[in-house]
């Protein structure tokens, strides 16, 4: 039986995961559903990556977890990215669930299209917080929904720390690097491409 | 769809009708389209094209917007101002196309192309009985470049693009999604297994599917 964290996307926290832990939890395993800094009830919203990534180190730290599956889920990509760079003993496998692969030197924004930059930046509250309209979320996101579920999921996300999305992450290696299942990565050659998608390339 | 309780109307273009003309062009086809939906007195509606009737709906939505609830594209041509359907498919097709062109204006696929790369799905029976349902097509409505006042992706209405996976009609190094899908800015992907004639192989999935895509 493994030991999973999940790491949800912007937007969300761990709660939103709840329904996906209980069978896998119900099949012997370990699951933890932290939520991050800056989508905690009562968080600040002019927080930034490096305090999204600390909370989550803190919390496989305290948890004192090891030999972890880490799951990440969208924006969640660049937090399971970071956590394996800086505590790769910790780390046996990473889950990217449409998720982001940043290299060094990446922010979020930097991966999405350049007309989704600028939507973002209509979109950022006072608060330093961004939302995203129930329509672009209802048809981009949530498209295999009734309105009855999208309306009723649309409820529970809370508005995101823009900060986390214009920050560029500092890794100290492309995650084509990253070792963390050294039989599949020794058996499997990655290449890298030039936007940091790594393919699995069997018996190069 | 009906048995759900939902009202469902299947207009034949101008050009596709028994005992049509074939030397019609594409504005011939919208011109009846529009007829159809003002005759019908048809408000509200989910319009949904498939494949050349991307070219009609596109048509429709932009000169009767407020009759128009939501754009339901299936694996269908999405134009931009000044674009007609050979400007959306590759070079090689269009010299196809032009070699198969008959007396009469009308263009047909002959049964080896179709069966391979339309209805690749079917058995040769179901193939052979499907392909026999087909009529002749009016070259002109594949040639004409379509007047629009905006792009699609600028439409008021809701959008959606239902994407059969295995459907060959246009080649994949070239596929309807995302290269056409993305052209409708905002909208909804449905994605389901089959060919470009998933009418004929399993009409009650592309039911299915239609109604994902059309409901709010």
């Amino acid at each position: 039986m493994s030991c999973y964290v999940i790491v949800h996307g912007a937007w969300h926290t761990g709660r939103e995961f709840e329904a996906t832990a209980a069978p896998m939890r119900a099949a012997g395993h370990e699951v933890h559903l932290p939520t991050l800094a800056g989508n905690r009830p009562g968080d600040r919203k002019d927080s930034n990556l490096t305090t999204a990534i600390a909370s989550l180190a803190d919390f496989i730290e305290a948890q004192q977890l090891t030999d972890v599956v880490l799951v990440g889920h969208s924006y969640g990509g660049m937090l399971i990215t970071a956590i394996a760079d800086r505590m790769m003993e910790r780390v046996r496998r990473l889950v990217y669930w449409n998720a982001f692969v940043p290299n060094d030197g990446q922010a979020l924004n930097d991966l999405v299209p350049a007309h989704y930059v600028e939507m973002f930046k209509s979109l950022v509250a006072a608060d330093g917080s961004i939302t995203l309209p129930f329509a672009v979320w209802r048809e981009a996101f949530i498209n295999d929904a009734s309105l009855a579920l999208a309306e009723q999921a649309y409820a529970q996300l809370n508005p995101h720390p823009w900060g986390t999305f214009t920050e560029a992450l500092r890794l100290s290696r492309p995650p084509a690097e990253l070792l963390c299942d050294r039989a599949r990565c020794l058996a499997y050659r990655p290449r890298i491409r030039s936007n940091g998608r790594a393919h699995a390339r069997g018996g190069s």
